[in-house]
């Protein structure tokens, strides 16, 4: 692997349910089964899956809301992973999140002012240097000053989500985990965002990881892209390679799956079945059961991560 | 439809008599609380005893009067010790989760498995009667709800986005729980504070009753209903009157407690 | 031409009004549009726009503080004059709905099974027996494995896309002619909406249902819709068979919409932005809703707000430079 502005190595993350019966085994939940990914600086790195795939938990583990269970988080060659006080809050300033666009993510209780305040106050700054940067920020992102003092419920989608934004960029951090931010806003709110996002990548030299179900919007905003199923990678390559020859057939059916394409290449291929749970996932290839293309070795040996062409990475028994 | 619940409103209205009364008492009741008068003994309701007076030929008015500044007390005290001291519990049960939240709660459990009014009274058994004892019990009898209330509030906000963000923004835990999540938590916790007022009321006039809560020469509505008692055929002014004002009070509250609660579910 | 066949709805000029503080509030401004039989019509905007109040009212769902004007003829009968009685009589055998959300569409406390039950019990006569098959019939035709099994569960026990196909085969069972679904995919996978989307037209196909498909998402409207009619702040602003829609859109908020969908070649290019925002239901407008917003507004735009103009065989856009952009 190159070396990346951030590294995930063989990251995971278990939940061990209650027990149930007495004498049965506790579930366990494989939310992030051995993931591990490069992210070089400057870049806009793509997360696609549906829902249970553990896109939202790797986020969430790499910002260190949650502990991984396994696996190493490195940011500039540093071990991340488990951080004291102290270095937790340095790793805060340089690492930050984006999340999802429901509303919920902004206090209903605070103003628009107190919210992007918190995290400077939190962080030790002054009076004077905190109004200074959050007029700063509102400028950036393209917001009213007169704003400062609205609740969220006074607002509209759009400009909450350009809180949410400045929330995350108002410490100044390096790499921005995007959890689906753009995910429940209009087309044309969402151009704005795509736009916004990429403006600010330029301005303050950002690196993203982007989170998305929507394989459209994570073609477009994205370099590179890396396809989750089930807690792990199945497929990874550069955007535009992936759309042109999706190899893994779990990606193929993603594509296919995109509603008023006209120019699909491919078959539209339904899916059996529903995704299976993290509860209880399929033995070998988690995608098997639902695969078009399985054969016998899939049900019973797990495929490995192979790079089929130049920095085209599949995990796949087919190759 | 008023803005203003009619619940609301009755308890608002309810409330302010009964506390102007008991500011008033303070500088002013109409006859001396405590003076003897062997000829007006029973006498009913007039103009000069507006709601006659007792055995001792007391007034029995000033004595409802000054008797309703131990209600108020009692019951702010108490409440007070119960939000105070159950809130905290709660929140901190309810945020970190885990082995501490499994302890507490099966503390507040075994405390809320006992009828309130029992552990208020075992309270006064060990530790003694008279007015600080009695704020205590009654106190600690309400901690339990407020726990209870506040867990399930911050065990449902401590998931939420909001909540998330600023922690990953690195925001303090304390400063989360008492800015982030608190002021989202609050509406039920009024509410229960109003009821727990209610409860207290009861509580107190229970205990006293008994004899067991405020003791002589502090007067209470409790105390009055059991002196008054033997009396009953005589002069049943006297017992009928503390049991009205502690009903009315009572009711205040509990309007007043669910009149905050319908105007909270109007507002969603 | 469709204009030439007798639709199975046929809406005009609808006008939907809510009391409040303000007075009275249009959430939709006079609309007129038609479902042909076997049709799927699609009827696409962004939040706001009122398509939601539409499909609402058609279906006579709206709360007491609403007005609605104009006439609702279903095969023949005016949908606004009949009272409660006679629309309940229809709601869920006639014409049926889906909902985004199935976590509150569907009863929480009710196995889903009953909830099909209702429906068949309160339209039709059949005895408990038929019911129960006929409900195990239906939950294999919307794609459901083991019948038997699936009846008994709960809505939490399912998964979102099981779950639609539920109010899917609560929405058929007592086989409408006209199926309202307001956005029933967008809050599922992309593999699982392709599914349900199959399963949808699979239904229209093999039933003869209409449809009425409702949705923010460009996309989904284009993959299941044959005609397509765009909404923005009350208002229908254009109307156009699908194909015809995104190869030649004639209003420039269709423009606008169409060109701020991240695309195949859109790579390396900022998107299209329309500025300014949707207007609030309480604004004041005169002349066109959308000039505020237009790249390509005169100044004829703000005084007047033209009626449809006529581009070809069933495509209008009200908008005085309609073909000409």
């Amino acid at each position: 692997m190159k070396r990346g502005i951030l590294e995930i190595h063989n990251l995971k993350k278990h939940y061990i349910l209650r027990r149930t019966r007495l004498l049965k085994k506790p579930g366990m939940i494989k939310a992030l089964n051995g993931v591990s990914l490069s992210i070089s600086e400057g870049e806009s790195f793509g997360l696609v899956g549906e829902s249970g795939c553990g896109k939202s938990t790797a986020a969430y583990t790499i910002v260190g809301l949650l502990k991984p269970t396994e696996g190493r988080i490195l940011f500039k060659g540093d071990d991340v992973t488990s951080l004291k006080r102290d270095q937790k809050r340095e790793f805060r300033k340089k690492v930050q999140l984006i999340f999802q666009d429901t509303s919920g993510s902004l206090n209903p209780k605070g103003t628009v002012e107190w919210i992007l305040r918190e995290p400077l106050r939190a962080m030790g700054m002054q009076k004077r240097e905190i109004k200074e940067l959050i007029l700063e920020s509102m400028n950036l992102v393209g917001l009213d000053k007169d704003l400062l003092g609205r609740f969220p419920h006074e607002l509209s989608g759009g400009q909450k989500q350009r809180v949410g934004i400045m929330n995350a960029l108002i410490l100044n951090p390096e790499v921005v985990i995007a959890d689906e931010p753009v995910s429940s806003l209009d087309v044309s709110i969402q151009a704005q965002m795509l736009n916004l996002m990429n403006d600010l990548q330029e301005r303050l030299s950002l690196t993203y990881l982007f989170i998305s179900h929507d394989l459209n919007v994570v073609h477009y905003f994205c370099d590179r892209i890396a396809v989750m199923y089930l807690g792990e990678i199945v497929e990874l390559s550069e955007s535009e390679e992936l759309y042109r020859s999706p190899l893994h057939p779990y990606t193929q059916s993603l594509l296919s799956a995109i509603p008023g394409e006209t120019d699909h290449k491919l078959e539209r291929i339904i899916l059996e079945g529903d995704a299976p749970s993290p509860l209880n996932p399929p033995t070998g290839c988690f995608f098997h059961p639902r695969c078009f293309r399985r054969m016998a070795i899939c049900s019973s040996v797990k495929p490995q991560m192979t790079e089929v062409t130049k920095d085209h990475f599949v995990s796949c028994h087919l190759y | 439809m008023d803005k203003r619940s009619i619940n609301l409103r009755i308890g608002i209205v309810l409330i302010s008599l009964l506390f102007s009364m008991m500011i008033v008492s303070l500088f002013y009741t109409p006859f001396s609380v405590t003076e003897i008068n062997r000829e007006e003994r029973f006498s009913p309701p007039s103009v000069r005893h507006l709601l006659g007076t007792d055995n001792f030929g007391r007034d029995v008015l000033s004595r409802i009067m000054k008797a309703s500044q131990t209600a108020f007390f009692v019951g702010l005290v108490a409440v007070s010790i119960g939000t105070l001291f159950g809130v905290t519990i709660g929140a901190v049960s309810g945020y970190f989760g885990g082995i501490v939240d499994e302890i507490i709660m099966r503390f507040i459990d075994a405390m809320m498995a006992f009828p309130s009014i029992l552990l208020a009274l075992m309270f006064v058994s060990v530790f003694g009667v008279g007015l600080r004892n009695t704020i205590v019990a009654i106190g600690i009898m309400s901690i339990p709800s407020f726990a209870r209330i506040t867990r399930s509030g911050f065990v449902q906000y401590k998931e939420l986005d909001y909540v998330r963000s600023a922690k990953v923004r690195g925001v303090s835990n304390l400063r989360i729980m008492l800015r982030h999540i608190l002021p989202n938590v609050l509406s039920p916790i009024v509410v229960a504070a109003s009821m727990g007022f209610s409860n207290a009321v009861l509580a107190e006039a229970a205990l006293s009753y008994l004899g067991l809560g405020i003791q002589p020469p502090n007067p209470s509505w409790g105390r009055m209903l059991s002196e008054s008692q033997v009396f009953i055929t005589v002069s049943p002014w006297y017992a009928i009157a503390p049991g009205i004002f502690i009903t009315l009070l009572v009711l205040g509250f509990n309007f007043l407690g669910d009149g905050i609660r319908d105007m909270r579910e109007k507002r969603k | 031409m469709r204009t030439e066949i007798e639709p199975l709805l046929d809406i005009k000029d609808l006008k939907i009004a809510f009391d409040s503080t303000e007075g009275m509030l249009y959430a939709v401004k006079g609309i007129s549009l038609e479902v042909l039989e076997k049709e799927i019509i699609g009827i696409v905007g962004e939040s706001g726009c009122g398509k939601t109040v539409t499909a609402l009212s058609i279906m006579r769902l709206l709360p007491g503080n609403s007005h609605v004007t104009g006439s609702l003829f279903f095969s023949g009968t005016d949908l606004l004059s009949l009272n409660e009685e006679k629309i309940r009589r229809i709601r869920g055998k006639d014409i049926s709905m889906i909902f985004q959300e199935t976590l509150s569409s569907l009863n929480p406390l009710l196995k889903v099974g009953w909830q099909i039950e209702e429906n068949l019990k309160m339209h039709t006569s059949l005895d408990k027996e038929e019911r129960f098959s006929r409900v195990l019939e239906i939950i294999k035709g919307v794609g459901l494995p083991d019948p038997e099994r699936t009846y008994g569960k709960y809505p939490h026990e399912l998964s979102g896309g099981m779950r639609q196909r539920i109010a899917i085969a609560i929405a058929i069972v007592c086989n409408p002619k006209l199926i309202i679904a307001d956005e029933p995919t967008t809050s599922l996978d992309v593999t699982i909406q392709a599914q349900i989307l199959e399963l949808l037209r699979e239904i229209n196909r093999e039933r003869n249902s209409s449809m009425i498909f409702i949705s923010h998402n460009l996309g989904v409207v284009r993959e299941i819709c044959s005609m397509v009619y765009v909404m923005y702040a009350g208002h229908i602003v254009e109307k156009a068979p699908v194909d015809k829609l995104f190869t030649d859109p004639a209003h420039p908020y269709t423009m606008g919409l169409i060109k701020a969908m991240p695309k195949r070649d859109s790579k390396g290019k900022e998107l299209f932005d329309i500025r300014g925002r949707v207007p609030s239901i309480a604004d004041m407008i005169y002349g066109c809703p959308f000039e505020p917003r237009c790249d390509y507004a005169v100044e004829k735009c703000k005084k007047e707000f033209p009626g449809f103009k006529k581009m070809d065989n069933d495509h209008e856009a009200r908008c005085f430079l309609a073909g000409e952009i």
